[in-house]
């Protein structure tokens, strides 16, 4: 058995120094930095900010850190008093409140020169960030990234290239100057480089026992959505990846012993990750992967690295979450597989609809394919008034002693 | 000029006799299940009390979720036009009236000349209204109306996190099998009442001065919750139960004057 | 008049049959849309009957094996009407993307459907840029061969054009008797207009839009005196099912002069331009169209639109009648209250559960709104 500190993640403390660091740039004064500022959806192209030296910020990281903090209930509740419904998004009622009175564990995010919004996530980030333009009154450019259904369409790839460019040329307006093109050559090179490490990091989980559980890869997951395209992000998941590797030969897990491998499937709960860790670990089972995490270099085979820029439409078209819900019943399949996972536990998320609907039919679609266990688990990412913590509780010893 | 005005909450059965703006005489009863004849003994009682026969009255009003059930009205005005009224004579300086009764929860927001200036309800869940209480009560097994006393010797405030109130009722039977003090849990109700009201007043820009109305208005823990999230006095009038009655007789008597 | 009337009621209330019937008849195909951006002109063009599912049925219970709690009830109810057999007339279906709600309901129903095919017409949610616009016309051009291909038949300009010009006359023809109905010109009241536009999404257009014309002819020069003094009202939201939202708002003593819903005004705005090559037009009309809160035109545009409305009607008080779950609507909301009350327009927001039902609360608030105005 190996002892707590033996089982604590050494590099945890380099990811906390750079966020740490990272937030320290972007809330200082953009007269020092001569920075400019954008906030960015999740599923955001980025690459091309790093390429104008602009810091990106992902009010979407932020309400994460807000959940784990325990912060965004309140939050909420703030944004329900300026008139938001309850019944919509917590990221985004706890970015809008968190904009108009600063609050959260930092004190609110530095304002934006600018806003990109993707809606290859959900539509909401659309409805989101047009809240923020006319409040911030600062340009938004919108990249539009067709659903892909049943398959990317020619006029898809036509409609997201011809928006790229767009992007392009808007950030050459908001910046003042002409865009980098040699810079944006190697930031998408060490974009993939950081993708491709990512991948490596999760892929180390299908060693039995697990060297870590996907409730560590959500925090790690931290670097691959806010750096990737820069040095940073890919030292980072080198040193991480060594860590990993060390820690099979070692045969050192979070879980032991590793006596059921469960796949978990949407957001975290933000707020009760220590407790579902726990919950779960208590009965020997461990989560080894998840569909969350890796949506970061799902798109992996879409990518030119020797033409980022012109291989973007495509790869940032086709994340899972745009795809159809067989397509993504597909990808969990493939997973348990992989990953020779006993059960999949997915988490109907009330803040995040194009990811829960549909979990019905996945879990059919999983459960005929595979013949795993299922169990659904009620939630909310963030907001901790939408969970009974008595129900799940039952629901997950019942679900353990199917297995 | 004399008037009234029957209120038929979902609860309590209100009136109140006016005469020349001043009160002579209210009732409180139960509702149950008849809102109609709760309406005609609040009715009987009130002219017993005033010492006054039917045709002694020029008008009537009447108002509350049963006001369509009160035939021997002239007509009948919403309870929260009626509360705005009410509050006109009983607390003349009120900008905010917070009114949590039985079934619903109101927050009303009058103009300077005292008239309602926007409102809100709360919407079909029952968190933030009487029931709400009734069902937490009846969790811990204790008296609705011993509430306030309990919460009054808390030591902290259990945070109850859920906001549906079938959650929170398992939220509250856990706690209780983890140990926690009633006191306390009691508190930590309050605290999730006051969280929805603070909710709804912000969508209105409620602003002090503070009245509270309604049947929870008598209990002190929630008003003390309120008064430390709006960070200012909440006055419950002394007349707190029947101000939607009083504004009701009050209306009688403007439309006549 | 009452014949009209009474026709588009009959299919109001029972839209699944009549258009059965008319498959019947016919002998056509019956194709189901969601959403007021479903180029019916196209598939009225391709010989079919654009049949727009509304969830009609009501809550039947099946689709809570499908769809979570926190679903709202338009694509919950559609869903129960299709898992229930209520939907099985239909030869195919066609979703346009709407909300991430919708774009769910859509694979849902291809990995649900029996004997029938589903098509996917992912139009951009942009609405403001050329390459948007460019978009558009690809994908309804990938719509009409898609349809030929699955109704084996031709869509030619001329079928195209004919359809135009039948959609132009349903639109203005609505258009026209909510204006006339709201001046007092007509003697109908929003509720019975409510009624004709939801009759118009399970009818032959040829026939509704004849029927329109006859109720057209009814309209009068100049205004009847004599309104009463209700007090003007515009409704906002989704869609609303609740023909008694009217009735109620009406004995509360309001007046809706303004009806901005998905099957409303939303529908009947804008025509398509007949002089010009039809796809193209049909194109331009739903980048043009009164937007829906899913699209990105500009950042004010329906507050603006909603506002100038309001104005031109003396509209006293907006109700927001918001669909609970339906989040594009909730965000927008807020600010659009707040350019209202920059305006002295009040507003209410109620939420409505089920959009086939109200809640008792409604009547309370509906009196308290027009007592306070």
């Amino acid at each position: 058995m190996a002892t707590p500190d033996e089982k604590k993640i050494k590099a945890d403390k380099r990811l906390r120094e750079i966020m740490t660091e990272y937030y320290i740039e972007a809330k200082t004064p953009k007269e020092q930095t001569g920075k400019k500022i954008a906030w960015i959806t999740s599923g955001g192209p980025v690459e091309p900010l790093h390429a104008m030296d602009v810091i990106p910020i992902y009010p979407e990281n932020y309400g994460a850190m807000c959940g784990a903090a325990k912060m965004s209930t309140e939050l909420c509740e703030k944004a329900e008093e300026m008139g938001y419904s309850s019944d919509l998004c917590s990221y985004a009622r706890g970015d809008i409140a968190s904009a108009a009175v600063n609050g959260g564990p930092i004190g609110g995010l530095p304002e934006p020169d600018m806003l990109i919004c993707c809606n290859n996530i959900c539509g909401t980030v659309l409805k989101w960030y047009q809240v923020l333009a006319r409040y911030f009154d600062v340009p938004l450019f919108v990249l539009d990234t067709p659903v892909c259904h049943t398959g990317y369409e020619k006029e898809t790839d036509i409609y997201v290239r011809h928006q790229i460019g767009e992007y392009v040329a808007f950030l050459e307006a908001v910046c003042g100057r002409s865009f980098d093109y040699d810079r944006m050559d190697e930031v998408g090179t060490l974009s993939v480089k950081a993708q491709k490490l990512w991948q490596k990091v999760l892929d180390t989980t299908v060693n039995k026992p697990a060297p870590m559980t996907c409730f560590d890869a959500f925090f790690h997951l931290a670097m691959i959505v806010t750096l990737r395209g820069t040095q940073t992000a890919v030292d980072y998941y080198e040193l991480l990846l060594e860590e990993m590797n060390d820690r099979i030969c070692k045969g050192i897990s979070k879980v032991e012993p590793e006596r059921y491998r469960l796949i978990w499937d949407n957001l975290p709960v933000w707020y009760k990750m220590r407790w579902f860790s726990d919950k779960f670990g208590a009965h020997n089972a461990g989560f080894v992967a998840d569909t969350y995490t890796s949506g970061w270099c799902g798109t992996l085979p879409y990518l030119d690295e020797n033409d980022f820029l012109g291989s973007m439409a495509e790869s940032y078209t086709r994340i899972f979450l745009n795809t159809g819900i067989d397509h993504m019943a597909d990808n969990i399949v493939k997973m348990v597989e992989k990953y020779d996972a006993d059960g999949v536990v997915f988490h109907s998320n009330r803040s995040c609809k194009p990811y829960s609907f549909g979990q019905y039919d996945i879990q059919r679609i999983v459960g005929e394919k595979t013949g795993t266990p299922c169990l659904m688990i009620e939630a909310d990412m963030c907001d901790e008034r939408k969970f009974s913590e008595t129900q799940v509780e039952t629901r997950i010893d019942a679900f353990i002693e199917m297995l | 000029m004399i008037t009234a005005g029957i209120d038929i909450g979902s609860t309590t059965a209100k009136g109140a006799i006016l005469k020349d703006g001043h009160i002579e005489a209210v009732t409180v009863m139960s509702t149950g299940y008849d809102p109609k004849g709760a309406a005609e003994t609040v009715f009987q009682t009130l002219l017993e009390k005033a010492g006054l026969d039917r045709k002694d009255l020029e008008a009537v009003v009447s108002t509350g979720y049963g006001r369509k059930n009160v035939g021997f009205a002239g007509r009948s005005v919403t309870e929260i036009t009626c509360h705005a009224a009410g509050a006109r004579l009983l607390s003349p300086t009120a900008a905010t009236i917070v009114d949590i009764g039985g079934q619903d929860s109101k927050v009303i927001v009058l103009d300077s000349t005292g008239k309602v200036a926007d409102f809100t309800m709360n919407d079909k869940c029952a968190a933030g209204t009487g029931r709400f209480l009734e069902v937490m009560a009846s969790a811990l097994q204790i008296d609705l109306a011993s509430l306030a006393e309990f919460s009054a010797r808390a030591d902290a405030t259990v945070a109850i996190s859920s906001v549906c109130t079938v959650f929170a009722e398992s939220e509250v039977i856990s706690l209780i099998s983890k140990g926690e003090k009633r006191e306390n849990i009691i508190a930590g109700i309050h605290a999730a009442i006051g969280s929805r009201i603070v909710s709804m007043a912000g969508r209105v820009k409620a602003r002090p001065p503070y009245i509270m109305t309604g049947g929870v208005a008598l209990n002190r823990g929630v008003v003390r919750v309120l008064e430390e999230r709006f960070q200012s006095d909440v006055t419950v009038p002394e007349l707190a139960q029947v101000n939607g009655a009083v504004g009701a007789a009050l209306i009688a008597a403007d439309r006549n004057g | 008049m009452k014949d009209v009337l009474d026709r588009f009621e009959e299919v109001a209330e029972n839209p699944q049959t009549c258009a059965f019937e008319w498959k019947k008849e016919t002998g056509r195909p019956v194709v189901g849309t969601f959403c007021s951006y479903a180029p019916e002109e196209i598939i009225y063009a391709a010989g079919a009957l654009p049949y727009r599912m509304l969830g009609t049925g009501g809550a039947k219970g099946y689709s809570d094996a499908y769809l979570q709690s926190y679903c709202c009830s338009v694509v919950k109810n559609t869903l129960d009407d299709l898992l229930s057999g209520e939907l099985d007339f239909l030869d195919g279906a066609v979703f346009p993307h709407t909300c991430d709600s919708v774009q769910r309901l859509s694979d849902i129903f291809r990995l649900n459907m029996k004997n029938s095919f589903h098509l996917d017409a992912v139009l951009p949610a942009k609405l403001d840029t050329p390459s948007a616009a460019h978009y558009m016309k690809s994908v309804l051009e990938r719509l009409a061969g898609d349809l030929e291909e699955r109704l084996d038949t031709r869509v030619t300009k001329q079928d195209l054009t004919d359809a135009v010009l039948v959609f132009n006359r349903i639109r203005n023809g609505l258009r026209t008797l909510a204006d006339a109905g709201m001046d007092n010109r007509i003697n109908i009241t929003a509720g019975e207009l409510h009624t004709i536009s939801r009759g118009v999404t399970a009818m032959d257009p040829a026939e509704a839009a004849d029927l329109l014309d006859r109720l057209c002819t009814f309209i009068q020069p100049k205004a009847e005196p004599g309104s009463g003094p209700s007090k003007r009202i515009g409704l906002t939201g989704s869609v609303c099912g609740v023909p008694s939202v009217y009735e109620t708002i009406e004995q509360a003593g309001g007046r809706v002069v303004l009806d901005d819903f998905c099957t409303t005004e939303r529908y009947t705005d804008f025509a398509v331009d007949e002089s010009a090559d039809p796809l193209p037009a049909i194109a331009a009309r739903y980048l043009k169209k009164a937007d829906c809160p899913c699209k990105h035109s500009s950042l004010y545009s329906r507050g603006e639109r909603i506002v100038e409305k309001a104005e031109k009607r003396g509209v006293k008080g907006v109700i927001f009648l918001l669909l609970k779950f339906c989040d594009p609507h909730a965000f927008d909301y807020p600010y659009i209250r707040d350019m209202l009350e920059l305006k002295g327009i009040k507003s209410m927001v109620f939420e409505l559960d089920d959009e086939q039902s109200v809640h008792a609360q409604f009547r309370t608030r509906c009196e308290a709104f027009m007592e306070m105005l």
